[in-house]
């Protein structure tokens, strides 16, 4: 039913992209001349006013010195890497060309691509537009008098921010790289995990200006076909003219734009993203961006952090359920409060309602209103330290949390009650591992206060059942949401609430539809010693 | 791609609930022995005739075997059943929690919230309903049992004797309102279709059924023991009176909040599954293509009939307990029963879509 949905889906989708290959423009093309000044011309007129770009004329060293020029940008290029390995061959080795050989105007250019460009990636161009982006991809183009192909050599060599640790996801015992912005590097530090040829990297492009380059990674044999070809599909429909970071690509390919919980993870974790990819998922890595996209995505993800595989699986296993329990306070808390206090006051025994009752005593306002404007100070407090530079941010948080919080209740103002309420809800949705998940949270705990305010507890459990009912109907490439829950696999909660010791973990995830379910021989740890005291 | 343990699950879960609230039977024999066989047969009617009907549901195949008019006459009688039945689900849990939780609150702002969240729900189709119940059963079975345990010191066993006193002819008796309850496994007949192993489907709706009938005597049970048949009997929701009843030390009290929101969950997704069950049928006797556009008006007027002010919690409990079994009853079991009598008769099955 499922395969048969998805056939379901693709056929649609080609239908649709073959009519629309067919209403569309044909591709432009402009070949180049075998004149060197109408090249010349015609590449000066695209980068009119390019300061960046910059053109170098020369005379070749052979037979009759041919003519030839040089376009590269100085900006996304390597000065000594074009010294190097372009115009010292071209210009000075050329001369000293192994005895027998005879430049002439035909066997030139090749003789430059096969003999002398000391550069690990070279090819021809013959159409200017093709020529033009190689050149805004930050390689260099090299034009002689009388052929109408290009040699293109990439001479990249772009400032790029260090490898460093990555600050969303901090970790204590597994590796501290993270991804940065250049994309090839971000693959480097994904291959370099997996050295498997079955390690598939495709590229992509979206943005008809910002022409962003896009890795699609995946590991042939593991992943799911459909879910792959489905995945290109719908990079292949983005139809934009911008995308500068990952985000972008999220809500073009997600399946609903408007969920309030992530369809598409993302990471800046090298390890996990490695580890995704060996469970049958898919990364994305889009130029530009330190974060790389994981599809599918479930709930389950967003509650794991990759340092639950460096620790003990028991602590890990710990560690988990006191997530899971974050989650609920981060959610709830607030809202328990309100309906408690609002509503069941008989619900709390007598000693601890009469202890709540004496600091609730001469507050001007109702609970509701109190817990709210916290929540909203917090929220507030939140976005300000999260945009202010760090030294700042420190200001903030005095500010915010001695002063306000403080003299607001030494002034009568608001109960302490709500000062640790609001607090341990703070703390507890910092517990969570995802950022994305803790802004979902952040916005359903609002909605939740203001269910508990209008029907109490009544209304809490009315809205946790929405929410469970958006949870169960969302798809995030064809797999359910919640799964393994529900749907239920028994076999792949070893990795949800719990998390199994590293031999045990033998199949990977089922519903990710990874096609190669046995990880490992499970039958590996060291001979247990014999406890009948058999002794040889 | 439904999951059918789902829909099974459904069952366990709702039956219960209402037990909890109506569970007057003054023998906790009653649960196991005749309304298990009526639920039995219901749900082998149910089987029977999706057998026949693979791609059909109740309200589609009774056009086949009865005839354009009369079949759309039956369809028509089931719509107004689960119409009934839904209000009449809505309408207890308005009342439970009035006289429970939110004392103040007035039914129809109670009425009005779970009509819209199960309608939510139901919006988003079978398969969700069903995985909603998937993720709520263990969470639902966990705090049953957790309170049964709790309760378990707190019975006299010397109530529960004289054993079989006035004969098996008061349990007989008294058999009629839960099986009734069996009965809605009915439910079946409108989602066979759409249940992916419809052959497992027999098997764990047997053992859902067992399941239940399992729960169900041992909350009489321990109600008993702790309350004694007389009082037993006045009680309204005795499985909240256990609950309440049950205290350890400073520490374990106020369990009954347990309770409410084991109710107030199985009641959401018992209204959903009701709720679809009913657009659904509504959209097939009436030809509609989807049943999205019947759900909006069955919303308002279940909102409307629950709320109807003149039925106090007495009339509600005399509506449940006398009126209703016996209409349901006839809806559960005769009416599938004849239906199967005249596809044997008249030799009718048809394998394909409708």
């Amino acid at each position: 039913m499922f395969n048969k949905m998805f056939n379901k889906i693709l056929t649609l989708r080609e239908k649709k992209d073959s009519s629309q290959n067919s209403q569309g423009q044909p591709k432009e093309e402009r070949p180049l001349s075998s004149h060197i000044e109408d090249n010349l011309l015609a590449l000066r007129q695209v980068f009119d006013l390019c300061a960046d770009i910059t053109f170098r004329e020369l005379r070749l060293n052979a037979g009759n010195s041919p003519r030839a020029f040089i376009v590269f940008s100085d900006s996304l290029c390597d000065p000594t890497q074009i010294n190097e390995s372009i115009l010292k061959p071209i210009m000075q080795e050329i001369t000293a060309l192994p005895a027998g050989l005879q430049l002439t105007q035909a066997n030139l250019q090749q003789v430059i691509l096969e003999r002398l460009l000391n550069v690990g990636k070279a090819q021809t161009s013959t159409d200017i537009l093709q020529l033009v982006h190689f050149v805004l991809e930050g390689q260099l183009a090299l034009v002689i008098d009388g052929s109408s192909a290009a040699i293109i050599a990439g001479v990249q060599g772009m400032k790029q921010r260090a490898v460093d640790e990555p600050t969303t996801e901090p970790n204590v015992r597994g590796p501290r790289d993270g991804f940065v912005e250049n994309l090839s590097t971000n693959l480097s530090l994904i291959r370099r995990r997996i050295r498997s040829s079955r390690l598939k990297i495709e590229t992509a492009e979206a943005g008809a200006l910002t022409r962003t380059k896009i890795a699609v990674c995946y590991i042939q044999g593991i992943a799911n076909d459909k879910i792959v070809a489905e995945v290109k599909q719908r990079l292949r429909r983005i139809n934009t003219d911008s995308v500068l970071a990952s985000g972008y690509i999220e809500e073009f390919i997600a399946d609903q734009s408007f969920s309030l919980f992530p369809l598409i993870q993302y990471t800046e974790r090298p390890d996990r993203t490695a580890g995704s990819l060996l469970e049958g998922r898919i990364a994305l890595v889009v130029d530009n961006t330190p974060s790389v996209l994981l599809v599918p995505c479930t709930f389950l993800p967003l509650m794991q952090a990759s340092e639950d595989y460096s620790n003990a699986a028991t602590f890990a296993t710990f560690i988990r359920a006191l997530r899971f329990i974050a989650l609920n306070i981060a959610l709830l808390l607030p809202a328990l409060t309100v309906a408690v206090l609002s509503f069941h006051q008989d619900f709390l025994p007598t000693q601890l309602i009469e202890t709540l009752s004496n600091t609730r005593q001469d507050l001007p306002l109702p609970i509701f209103v109190e817990i709210i404007l916290m929540e909203f100070l917090f929220e507030l407090l939140q976005e300000a330290g999260a945009r202010l530079p760090q030294t700042i941010g420190q200001a903030v948080s005095t500010v915010g949390g001695l002063v306000i919080g403080q003299s607001a209740v030494s002034a009568g103002f608001i109960s302490p009650v709500t000062v640790i309420v609001v607090a341990l809800t703070a703390i507890a949705s910092f517990t969570l591992p995802s950022y994305a998940a803790e802004n979902s949270i952040r916005i359903l705990r609002f909605a939740m206060i203001i269910l508990a305010a209008v029907l109490g507890s009544v209304g809490i459990i009315l809205g946790l059942m929405v929410i469970l009912a958006h949870l169960c109907s969302l798809r995030s490439f064809g797999i359910p949401y919640l799964s393994p829950f529900a749907p239920l696999s028994l076999r792949d909660l070893k990795d949800s609430f719990i998390r199994v010791p590293w031999p045990l973990m033998k199949t990977r995830p089922r519903f990710f539809g990874a096609k190669e379910p046995i990880r490992q021989d499970p039958r590996q740890g060291p001979a247990q010693p014999d406890k009948g005291g058999k002794r040889p | 791609m439904l999951l059918f343990i789902l829909v099974m699950a459904t069952v366990i879960l709702f039956v219960p609930g209402i037990t909890a609230a109506k569970a007057k039977q003054s023998a906790w024999l009653v649960p196991l022995f005749l309304p298990v066989l009526t639920g039995f047969a219901t749900l082998w009617t149910a089987w029977k005739l999706g057998q026949r009907f693979p791609q059909h549901t109740l309200a589609q195949y009774s056009v086949v075997l009865l005839g354009k008019a009369a079949g759309k006459l039956v369809g028509g009688a089931y719509i107004l059943f689960f119409l009934v039945f839904n209000v009449l689900v809505i309408r207890e849990f308005s009342q439970f929690l009035t006289l429970t939780v939110l004392s103040k609150t007035p039914h129809y702002i109670l009425n009005i919230a779970i009509v819209l969240v199960g309608g939510y729900a139901a919006a988003k189709g079978i398969e969700v309903i069903a995985r909603m119940t998937q993720f709520v059963l263990p969470f639902f079975v966990a705090g049953t049992l957790f309170i049964f345990v709790l309760a378990i010191p707190a019975m006299e066993p010397g109530k529960l004797l004289p054993l079989l006193e006035g004969g098996v002819l008061p349990i007989i008796r008294s058999s009629v309102t839960p099986a009734s309850w069996y009965g809605e496994v009915i439910v079946l007949a409108m989602l066979l279709p759409a249940v992916n192993k419809p052959r497992e489907a027999k098997s764990r709706g047997y053992l859902a059924i067992l399941a239940v009938a399992g729960f169900l005597s041992v909350d009489t049970l321990i109600t008993l023991g702790i309350f004694g048949p007389e009082f037993t009997g006045y009680l309204q929701f005795p499985f909240w009176n256990v609950a309440k009843y049950i205290e350890y030390g400073n520490y374990l009290q106020r369990v009954e909040s347990v309770v409410a929101v084991l109710w107030i969950t199985g009641m959401t997704i018992k209204v959903a599954l009701v709720s679809y069950v009913l657009a659904l049928a509504t959209a097939q006797v009436l030809g509609l293509t989807a049943y999205r556009p019947a759900l909006y008006p069955l919303a308002l007027v279940q909102i409307l009939a629950a709320s109807y002010p003149l039925i106090s919690m007495g009339e509600l409990g005399e509506i449940l307990g006398q009126y209703w079994p016996p209409y349901a009853l006839i809806f559960e079991l005769v009416l599938p029963l004849l239906l199967l009598l005249v596809a044997l008769i008249r030799g009718k099955r048809r394998e394909g879509p409708p």
